[in-house]
Parts: C-alpha cells; structure tokens; sequence
C-alpha cells in the first residue's frame, strides 16, 4: 500500500518541488541573461531586442576611445577603426582572486593538513583560529585597515585580505578531504616504500586530496572574485575590483547594461571554474 | 629477507605503558603472530619495528644491525594494513611499482617487475586499473604485491584481512600463506583474531598489557598455553583446521 502511494505521490512530488526550486534559482540568471541583449528593460520583462550594444559597452568594443576611457578601459588592439579593449577590471579582479588562492593553497593546505593528521597541543585552537576569518568583509576591512595601514588600497593587501576571508573554505573543503582518508596510513606505506617526507606529501598526499582541493579552490575562487565589502572597504584608487565595477554598472548604468555586466561576471564565473578544475585534474595526474 | 631481533622494546606514551619489555627474534623466513586484544601493544610493536615508533627504551636489530634510531623510509620494510591505503592517484601498477621508483630504479624494469608480482597474486589483470574500482579482496592484494616489491627485510602486516568477509577470508588465508611460504618472507603479523594466526603463522607471540605472555608454535600454544589468559584465548569453537602448521 505504502509502496504504491510512494510511487504514485512521492516520486511526483519530489520532482516538482526539485523542478520549482531551480527554476525559482535560474530563471534571474537566465532573466538577466536574455535582458542583457534588450534595448529597453523598464516593465517587468526586457524589449527591444536584439541588440550587442550593452555586451559591447561592458567588454570594451565602443567605437570611441573616448568612451571606453570613460568605462575605465584599457585599449590593447587598434584594428581598422575599432580599438578592441580589454576590461582592466576583468583581468586584474581574476588575477586578484587567483593570487588570494595561490596564498589559501599555500597555507590552508598544510594547515588542514596538520589537523587532520596529528594531535597537538593547540589543535583546536589552530582549527578555531582557520575558520574565524568566516568574520564579515567589513569586520577584517575596517580592522585590517587599523593594523596594516600601509596595504591600505594596495592589490597587495587585497590578495592578503581575500586570503584571509575565504581560508576557512579551503581549510575546511581540504580537511573533511583528507579526514575522509585513510591518511596516516598512506603516508606510513609510502614512507616505508621509501620515499622521505616532503615527497610522500608532494606525490601521494595532496594528489589523494585532489577532489578537496580543487573545490577549495574554486569555492575560494569565486567568493573572493565577488567580495563587495573588504574590497569597498580596503580598495582607495586604480583599478577597481570586479565587486565594486559590478556594484557601479548597476547603480549608474541603464538596468540592460548592469545585466550585461552582471551576465559577463556569471560567464567569468564559469570559465574560471572550468578552468580550475581542469588544471587541478591535469596537475594531480601523475600517470603516464 | 632478515631476521628482526626486538630487544626490551618499551613504549610509554604520557602515563600509559604501551608496550612493556618484548622481546622477539623472528628468524629469517618465518611468519610470526602477534595475537592479543585490542589495547595490548600489537600494533605498537609492529610500528616500532617499521620505524615509526622510537622506543623508550630497548632495540630494534635487522640481521644484527641496530636500526632503532633508522628513519622508516631507509629500513626497507614492508608494510600492508587492513585499510588497504592504495595510492588512489595512481594506477594499480603504478602502486606496486611505487617503492621500486623511490629507489631509482628505471621505469621498463619496475614495470616489468610490478607485472610479475601482479600475476603471482593473480590480479594481472588489473594493472592499468584505478585501484579505487577494485574490490576489497582485489584491492588487499594489490596491498600485499606493493609491500613485496621492495623486498623488503620484513613484511609487516596489521590486521591485513580483518576488513573482509569470511569467504574470502578463507581463500586468501590460504592462497596467501602459501605464496609467503614460498617467497620465504620474514613477516610480522599482527592480528586480534586467533584462527588466523594459527593458520598463517609459524609462530605466536601472545600479548596482554604490553607485554609477551607466550611464544610458540600455533601447536604449543594451543596444547599447553602458559597462562589462563592464553588458553583462554586461543580457545577455538572449532578446532579441525586443516592448515594448521602443527
């Protein structure tokens, strides 16, 4: 009886309820997706399509320098009339997030590492101490700001402050990692196979992590490509990062072109996850 | 292969004594059991003899040479535990070649070597295979050929079947007694569970609280146990076993 109502009521449902929650969660991104290619976005639903103005505004490919300047591009190519511009935000907020990753792998690693691995004196104080930067951005800017006066408004003490704010999601995805493993084990077999230590952790320990470790990383990744607060807090001049660009395009610009640009960060988004995770597999292969 | 003299052997973590005085000499290509309960020093002593243990006081010796203070990876040991701890980044070949590449040895000829063992322990098969997709027999074997590469002074081996289930239990006891038989392999064994040693053994080490209560042959043991906790643990609810090493 009970099988037959599951089935006949249970397998529906779930389905719908899954099926509702999704589209709840995707229909803004593929809202604003759809709206990014609209002339004019004043009702509920974008018109006036199609049109690459808002795309060609935000990736920098207006036909005046003049007002690729005013966006706050950089030109790279001149071709034919056309002066092809890259986003100096795009690149630089890329590469601040990646050199906030490089620090997070560099120490979180090693760190969810030795609370794995070892008991010591400290050790849940070192654990307490990984995951209390899960303070808010605005909390670590303004303290931040008072004990490192000179990193103030540097990339810098950007990369050193997203580290810091988002370590607690490498040492934890890296951690329950290397906890779900037999890791004393492993590194007791490679060691007695004869291999000294920093190889066993360099050739068979963090490659085991792999999966931990690359999601650590893209988690990492993407939180510190999108921190608003530190960034508005810490950032003073130059180049902006991709945060505080996003949080100009939608209070300045028409709402088309924040979809555009809000879309073109979602885009980046996926990209950089694709690429991290390929890397991360590439580079934990040792095989051939 | 080599003949391991443990002399002494005391381990004391804080206030606990772990292990308290074992002696033991396992002569070259015997199989010893060290049988006891949970908590009396088994898989100490067994980590001592690996290395990653420096007693307290006492000595470890391979073949008359003192190695106590030697670091693990230059004892030439090998090791097979019940969680199996294949490398999972590397092929099943690639595991049992893995000790064979820490020493320097060219690639063509660690395969070649690894194949071998692969085939000995009938997993040939299964060379280029994640070893994650093996299963838990499988994956033990690929164990036991990893920890033979090397060949190693000692084969030490902590609870290497306790994961499994009974039949097959039954069919590697067997085939793998055999096959260290046959290769002659000093070895340290480590188990809680007394039908196994008495069949893969050729001698048993009981210990309780740390220290040996009785060496001897399974046969020894089980007529004329020392103490009432021996015979009280080596009581067998069944004891025709064929292959038993009287």
């Amino acid at each position: 009886m009970s099988a037959t109502l599951s089935r006949q009521f249970g397998r529906p449902v779930v389905t719908m309820t899954l099926f509702l929650v999704v589209s709840f969660l995707i229909v803004p991104v593929l809202l604003t997706f759809v709206g990014s290619f609209a002339g004019e976005w004043s009702g509920v639903l974008p018109s006036d399509f199609v049109t690459l103005r808002n795309w060609r505004e935000v990736l920098g490919l207006t036909e005046t320098v003049g007002s690729q300047r005013s966006m706050g591009w950089d030109s790279i190519l001149s071709l034919g009339g056309y002066t092809l511009a890259v986003p100096s935000e795009l690149i630089f907020s890329v590469g601040l997030a990646l050199g906030g990753v490089l620090i997070n792998l560099l120490v979180g690693v090693p760190i969810a590492y030795a609370v794995a691995r070892y008991n010591f004196r400290g050790k849940e104080w070192v654990n307490a101490i990984s995951v209390l930067p899960l303070v808010p951005g605005v909390i670590l800017g303004v303290a931040f700001l008072r004990a490192y006066p000179t990193l103030s408004g540097t990339s810098f003490g950007l990369i050193v402050g997203y580290s810091l704010l988002k370590a607690p999601f490498m040492v934890m995805a890296v951690r329950s990692e290397f906890e779900s493993m037999p890791l004393q084990r492993l590194e007791e077999s490679a060691r007695s196979l004869g291999a000294s230590w920093p190889r066993t952790f360099l050739t068979v320990i963090v490659p085991n992590a792999k999966s931990g470790i690359i999601s650590g990383a893209i988690i990492c990744w993407t939180l510190a490509a999108a921190e608003f607060n530190f960034s508005y807090i810490v950032w003073a001049k130059g180049t902006q990062p991709l945060a505080l660009f996003l949080q100009r395009h939608i209070s300045n610009s028409s709402f088309t072109k924040a979809a555009a640009a809000v879309s073109m960060f979602f885009c980046i988004i996926v990209a950089i996850t694709v690429l991290l995770q390929q890397v991360g597999s590439r580079g934990f292969d040792t095989r051939g | 292969m080599a003949r391991i003299t443990l002399d002494s052997i005391r381990k004391r973590y804080g206030e606990t004594m772990a292990v308290d005085g074992v002696s033991l000499t396992v002569d070259d290509g015997e199989i010893v059991g060290v049988l006891g309960p949970s908590g009396c020093g088994k898989t100490t002593t067994l980590r001592t003899v690996a290395g990653f243990e420096t007693p307290t006081a006492g000595t470890v010796a391979f073949d008359g040479r003192e190695v106590t203070n030697v670091p693990p990876e230059d004892r030439n040991v090998g090791l097979v535990f019940q969680e199996y701890a294949l490398f999972d980044n590397m092929t099943v070949r690639e595991n049992v070649a893995f000790g064979l590449k820490m020493r320097g040895i060219e690639k063509t000829a660690r395969d070649e070597r690894a194949d071998e063992l692969l085939d000995l322990l009938d997993i040939g098969a299964m060379a280029d295979r994640d070893p994650t997709t093996l299963s838990g027999g499988q994956q033990q074997r690929v164990g036991l050929a990893r920890a033979l590469a090397i060949e190693p002074n000692v084969l030490l081996l902590d609870e290497p079947m306790t994961g499994l289930d009974a039949k097959l239990k039954a069919r590697l006891r067997e085939e793998v007694g055999e096959l260290l038989s046959d290769l002659d392999v000093t070895g340290l064994y480590v188990t809680h569970d007394q039908e196994e040693a008495m069949l893969m053994c050729d001698r048993i080490a009981v210990m309780k609280g740390g220290r040996i209560e009785q060496v001897g042959t399974p046969r020894e043991i089980y007529e004329s146990p020392a103490t009432e906790f021996v015979s009280e643990f080596v009581a067998l609810d069944a004891p025709d076993l064929p292959f038993v090493r009287w």
